[in-house]
Parts: structure tokens; sequence; C-alpha cells
């Protein structure tokens, strides 16, 4: 067998999403669009920006403590995630004349940051703005200390917290950047959702953590991408529509199909 | 190699490459994918063992222009950052991490500190929670009192003193609304990550090089007639 036993029907929908995504990816190259529903959170970027140019004071982001998800692992998608929002976040600043306050809290990630930021302000047309001491990484052990620390000493007008995050982070980081009169903007995974709620002035739920370059660019093709990962959602809708009646019906056979 | 190649090619291929191994790996039997997928991860942590020399790097040149500009209020904390941070260095290679002087210094110093930052989060919990009363709708004031005073009653033993149903509501609610709602976010949030995985491995996404299309004024202005 060349498929791993177990996995054939998940392989099967894997290649049903990917079709599904690569037809709305095609559209999209032919132009065809679709409405994007507006996220407010990722709308707020802006206004936070220019709050920090009105007051000038700094922007602050973070993804995370280190220990909590690394690059390389399958959590490394929300770091990925915050990347696409550090270069928006990153352009606005150039744009608007703010600085930006970069803690980060992985290794790995601290010479992609430095790029991403870099190539943003390039891209802005104010590379001189650029400044690499800005961009600080914050060593696993001390990562919740020095970002406190430096949110309580530079008091940023913003504080934009996008990646995956850990009990403490979710809570001590955004609550800290309350208490200094932040304007913030947080978005993470499942479980760190119920503080960043409490906590932050806009939360990204859910997929909209994926959705932000899609809403920044306007670009077809990656708005047709997220009707298509809509469409996906539809079907598993459906799946788990058709699971529960069967499952509640007694009849196991969608659920041996699943488990094949 | 032109920079365009450098800067957006490579990246885009090493990972279309990287991904896809992993990915086939993750479904098909064949011998060699797995052993190709192990051989990646390794490289993996190997890249991550590197871009600590590069942080150790980035942090040293960092704190020497702090120091040498006399940052105001902060310089200081980079003497004290670089002089921590070289002993440990020093300590670690002279005596290695598995030796006992080594061993002593971390469960005394670092581990101990570190249960205190953790402590921190506690506080702000409770912050958080005085917070979530302050929120203006009046709805979710009402949900989230009712919520927090069941969930009260049914921990502690006065609860159960009063009424005895506190335990079974609390039960069914982080079993039933709360485990239905978590599960829904969750099936979105993994679509979500998959749908971005895979326009990072076929490089529709790319904003986590940098690249950014912002759209023009004159788009803009398009798209609002």
């Amino acid at each position: 067998m060349i498929i791993i036993e177990g996995r054939i029907t998940l392989f099967v929908l894997f290649i049903i999403y990917t079709l599904v995504m690569i037809a709305y990816v095609n559209l999209g190259r032919q132009g065809k669009t679709v409405n994007l529903r507006k996220i407010p959170a990722i709308d707020a970027i802006d206004e936070a920006v220019s709050r920090a140019v009105e007051l000038g004071r700094p922007v602050h982001w973070t993804e995370g403590h280190p220990r909590a998800s690394k690059l390389y692992d399958a959590r490394g998608v929300y770091l990925v995630a915050s990347l696409s929002f550090l270069s928006l976040i990153a352009r606005l600043t150039a744009e608007k004349g703010a600085r930006l306050l970069s803690s980060v809290g992985h290794p790995e990630l601290y010479p992609i940051v430095k790029e991403v930021v870099r190539t943003s302000y390039n891209v802005a047309g104010h590379p001189e703005d650029y400044v690499d001491e800005d961009i600080q990484l914050m060593p696993e052990y001390s990562y919740l200390a020095a970002v406190l620390g430096r949110i309580t000493r530079e008091k940023p007008a913003a504080h934009i917290q996008i990646g995956y995050f850990w009990g403490q982070d979710s809570v001590a980081v955004p609550e800290v950047a309350q208490g200094e009169g932040c304007f913030s903007i947080n978005g993470g995974q499942v479980g760190a959702l119920q503080y960043l709620v409490v906590l932050s002035d806009y939360v990204l739920i859910a997929d909209e953590l994926f959705a932000a370059s899609a809403q920044i660019s306007r670009d077809p093709v990656l708005i047709m991408d997220m009707a298509g990962l809509d469409v996906n959602k539809a079907i598993m809708i459906v799946l788990i529509i058709a699971g529960v009646i069967l499952s509640t019906l007694g009849i196991s056979s969608l659920a041996n199909l699943i488990n094949m | 190699m032109s920079r365009q190649t450098t800067k957006v090619f490579l990246p885009v291929l090493l990972v279309a490459f990287a991904g896809g191994v992993i990915l086939a790996e993750y479904f098909f039997a064949p011998q060699i994918l797995s052993t190709l997928g192990s051989e990646l991860k390794k490289l993996g942590v190997l890249i991550f063992s590197m871009s600590m020399i590069v942080g150790l790097v980035g942090i040293s040149i960092n704190s020497y222009k702090k120091i040498s500009r006399r940052a105001p209020g902060e310089w200081y904390l980079h003497v004290w950052l670089l002089a921590l941070l070289y002993v440990w260095v020093i300590v670690g290679l002279i005596y290695t991490p598995t030796h006992d002087f080594y061993q002593w210094l971390f469960a005394n110093f670092i581990t101990a500190l570190y249960q205190a930052m953790l402590a921190l989060p506690a506080m702000s919990l409770f912050v958080a929670i005085y917070r979530s009363y302050k929120v203006k709708f009046e709805l979710n004031t009402i949900l989230l009192t009712a919520s927090f005073l069941l969930v009260l009653f049914a921990g502690a033993p006065l609860g159960e003193a009063i009424w005895t149903g506190f335990t079974p509501i609390r039960s069914w609610i982080i079993n039933v609304p709360t485990a239905s709602a978590e599960r829904g976010l969750i099936i979105t949030m993994a679509l979500g990550v998959i749908g971005l995985s895979l326009r990072t491995i076929f490089g529709i996404e790319r904003t986590w090089l940098g690249i950014l299309r912002v759209p023009t004024a004159t788009e803009e202005e398009g798209e609002g007639e």
C-alpha cells in the first residue's frame, strides 16, 4: 500500500481541499473576484499606527513565547501568519513615520523578522528609517520579563501581538500593554482567545488570522483562495452534520470511512 | 544571482520542497520519504541551533550599541544583560551544561527567577477578570457573571452545600456549549492553517518574505467607484 493505512480518507479530503483551492486560485488568475468581508482587526492596524504617530510613541509587535511554538513545527504557521502582519505593520510605520519595536521570541525568526522589516521599509521608500536596534531578540527564559520591561519603558501607543501563545504571554503581555494605555490588536490560537478577547481592543478570531494578506493586498488570487477556503468549510460542515445524524441513528459507516 | 532570485525565488523553492516532502511523508509509506522527512526535520533543528548563535551576536551588537551611546533608561540594563549572558556562555563552555556547577546555577538562578515570572500571569488573570466585568454590552456582563458564579459555586464546597445542582450545570456548560464552540473554532482554525500552509508551499503567499502588495491610490479609487 502506497498510502499509509488510516490516512486514505484524509488524503482524499486533502486532495479535494487542494483541488478546490487550485480551482479558485485559477479563477482569481483570470481576474474573477468576490467581495471579501472586512475584518475590523486588520483595518484597525492602520488606526493603531496613525495613533502612534499622533502620540509620538512607538508601535510594538511580538509573536509569542519561543517555547510555545517553533517555526519548524506544526504551530509554525501561526508565526508565518504573524510575519504577514508584521509586513503590513512595518509598511505602515515606514509610510507614516512611526517607530516600530519588534520583540522577537524565536531565535530562528530573528533574521527573518529583520529581513521582513528591512524589505518593508525599502518597499515603502524609507530605507533610512529602518533601525536595526529596534528589533530585539527576547530569549526563552527571559521572554516575559524582557517584553514586559520593554512595554513599560518604551510605552508604545499600539501593541500588536499575533502568533501562538502560552497562558503567561496571552495574559500578562496584553494586560501590561493595556495598563500602559496601548491600543491592542491581538490574535492567536483557540486556547489563547479567551484571554485575548478580554484584554484587546480588537481580536482576530479563528481563520481571520490567516486572511490578512488577502484583505490588505486585495489581490484576486488571494481573495479567491479565501473563497475556496469557504467552500472547503462548507464541505466540512456537510460532513460534520452527516456524521452527527448518522451517529445518532447508530450508523457508523461514515466514521469507519473517515478512519480508513 | 539576481536579487529577485535570492530574495524571492530561492526561499519559495526551498519552502515548496521542504513542505512538499513533509506532506508526502505524512501520507505515503515509501521509506525514502520518511528518511528524507526525518533528515529535513533534523536540518530544522540544526538551523534552529545555528540561529541561537545569530541571536547571540544580534543581542551583543544591539546591547553594545545601546551601551556605547548611553541609551537613556536602559544602557545599564544592557550592561547587566551582556555580563550575565557571557557568564552563562563561558560557564557552559568550560563545564558543559551537564556539569553539577552548571546545573546548580540553573536550578538556583534561572528556575527560581522563571518561577517568579510565572506568578505574574496569575495576578494579570485577576485584573483580566476585573476587566471582563467592565465590558460595555450588558448581555455579556450577565452571561459572564452567571458562568463565573456557577463555576465558582460548583468548585467550592460551599456551593455543593447550598445546592447539589451546581456541579451538573457546570459540567454541562463546559462539555456542551463551551466544547462545541471551541470545536467550531478549532475546525475553522485548522482549515485556515492548511490554507496558509498550502498558499506558502505553492508560493502564492509571500508576505512572510516582506513582500506585500498594497493597492495604489488609483486602484482604491477604482474600487470605490
